[in-house]
């Protein structure tokens, strides 16, 4: 237990590789703060490949309706919702970096498969890496189809699914491949996309301008719409910034690049810097642009392709639509390729199966999520989703009370439990939350709600 | 100071041998989450009554009292107070 090279993704990385990251890593411990901060930074991975899978087409899109719908006054729950989240992800860290130990097979043994294999890792991460990645290759296909006229060709989705399905499939496949350097080169492609997003979004935002006041009070001053709305948006907003698949992603990636006890201070740094901080900023300027434009003119069309063509007119120059529909299209592709990584770990976790990144079984599961390619003809599983959903809502609560358990476990983490009182309250919030989402679509299913 | 820790060398307070002890399939922890679950629907049945009938404020008041005494008890670390740790 506890050996940071035993995961076989990252066994392929050379053990000179490891010995220098973990030469760094002490050598960073003594460094005075802006230095540490540099070299955590460049050593940093998982945490920014969460926040590409997390900023994907619902995130962005239930972002652009908030703002167009509420303007600035929902700020507050993005940060308030991903640092609720940040409470269950610091335990993903300890499983991986003190416990050394992969998590699916630790909860099958502890807490039964049903726990583990069948709802953390088929149902939790694995389906919903597939029926989630219907949205993003409609999403990603409609941005290709949009920008080519600024080209001057056109480019229909029924064609361009084979480019994005192409780019996607080819950053799936280099994860975990020549001796570590094309986990690196994924990581390094998913840090580029969200710094694309936040110069992208940044700008449009420049260009549309900003009521500074009013951003203020949306990011400090709690306020949610009357009655049953306001209740749904906040258990939504507040329990689905990061949920199951995010956690146990952060986990087997820490995993796949040989993290160990020494790398708990970078797993901790990597969850604010690459996974928070990405999150926020990218959310407040999605809303920013939505809540200055469509706000105030009461439009508030209902999918994200209808909201970005309701905004282009409201850009002004054509730069600001171009570096608008970019940006946008980085959100699709970061999360197709993290959904379909974490698909492939957790598949074969659920089964038992050693990941091994050149094998077919491994390449099949990766790709397989990329049978959302139909979704470029608007084909949408609605009762998988439905059926999906369902199962999801109300098993996401069970995986969080499993991770809070092993996180007090003795048994499993010995001297390297909790022994926070404030780290445990926070997950239990988290917790709560989860069982709200459950509770009410249990209520929503018997017509109370 | 976490509520509850003290009592060290004695295997820890009543509340922390209660969280750790297995009672019946499950340990008390377990049993804990289980009640916070309970505690939960209650609050929410009575918002979802008071949206559709004005009245059930009492299941939000209960409710909402039992979630903030689980989670409050639950999140006691196990063997905080174990000594040489």
């Amino acid at each position: 237990m506890n050996d940071p090279s035993s995961y076989p993704i990252a066994q392929r990385i050379p053990a000179e590789v490891l010995d220098g990251e973990a030469g760094r890593l002490a050598a960073l411990a003594k460094a005075p703060a802006h230095k540490r901060i540099g070299g955590y930074a460049r050593l940093a991975g998982p945490g920014f490949m969460g926040a590409a899978l997390t900023l994907g087409a619902g995130t962005l899109t239930s972002s652009m309706l908030s703002g167009a719908t509420f303007g600035y006054r929902t700020l507050w729950l993005i940060w308030l919702a991903c640092g609720l989240g940040l409470f269950m992800m610091a335990a993903m860290a300890r499983f991986t970096c003190k416990g050394g130990f992969r998590v699916i097979q630790v909860q099958n043994r502890r807490h039964s498969w049903l726990i583990g294999s069948l709802l953390t890792a088929l149902v939790g991460t694995a389906a919903v890496a597939v029926i989630f990645n219907f949205g993003q290759v409609a999403l990603g296909t409609h941005l290709i189809e949009s920008l080519a006229p600024f080209a001057g060709f056109s480019f229909p989705a029924e064609y361009n699914w084979v480019l994005y399905v192409g780019v996607t499939s080819w950053l799936i496949l280099s994860y975990g491949r020549r001796g570590g350097t094309g986990t690196r080169l994924v990581e390094t492609v998913m840090k580029a996309a969200i710094a694309l997003m936040i110069i992208a979004f940044g700008a449009v935002l420049v260009v549309v301008g900003v009521d500074w006041g009013a951003a203020a009070r949306g990011a400090f001053v709690p306020w949610l719409p009357g009655g049953g709305q306001g209740l749904d948006l906040f258990i939504a907003s507040s329990a689905a910034a990061v949920g199951v698949m995010d956690w146990v992603f952060f986990h087997y990636a820490g995993l796949g690049r040989g993290w160990g006890r020494n790398h708990e201070s970078l797993a901790r740094f990597d969850l604010f810097a690459g996974l928070f901080i990405p999150f926020v900023v990218v959310n407040f300027l999605v809303i920013g642009v939505f809540a200055a434009t469509l706000f105030p003119q009461g439009i508030t069309p209902q999918s994200a392709p209808e909201l970005a063509a309701a905004l282009m007119p409201l850009l002004g120059p054509t730069w600001s639509q171009i570096l608008f529909y970019v940006g946008f299209l980085a959100v699709p592709i970061t999360t197709t390729v993290g959904m379909s990584l974490a698909g492939a770990m957790a598949i074969h976790e659920a089964f038992g199966w050693e990941p091994d990144t050149a094998s077919w079984r491994w390449k099949i599961s990766a790709l397989l999520p990329q049978v959302a390619f139909l979704a470029a003809w608007n084909a949408n599983p609605v009762w998988l989703v439905i059926f999906i959903a369902a199962f999801l809502s109300l098993a996401n609560n069970v995986v969080g009370w499993s991770m809070y358990l092993l996180l007090n476990d003795r048994k499993v983490l010995g001297a390297d439990r909790s022994k926070s009182y404030l780290w445990n309250l926070g997950i239990l919030l988290q917790v709560t939350l989860l069982n709200a989402i459950a509770i009410t679509y249990v209520f929503n299913r018997l017509g109370l709600w | 100071m976490t509520p509850g820790a003290g009592g060290r060398g004695d295997g820890g307070t009543a509340l922390e041998r209660f969280l750790d002890r297995r009672i019946g399939p499950w340990s008390g922890r377990v049993w804990g989450l289980i009640v916070n679950l309970a505690a939960n629907a209650m609050a929410l049945w009575g918002v979802a009554s008071v949206m559709r009938t004005g009245a059930g404020w009492i299941w939000i008041v209960i409710g909402g009292v039992a979630t903030a005494v689980c989670i409050s008890a639950l999140a006691l670390p196990a063997g905080s107070s174990d000594p040489g740790e």
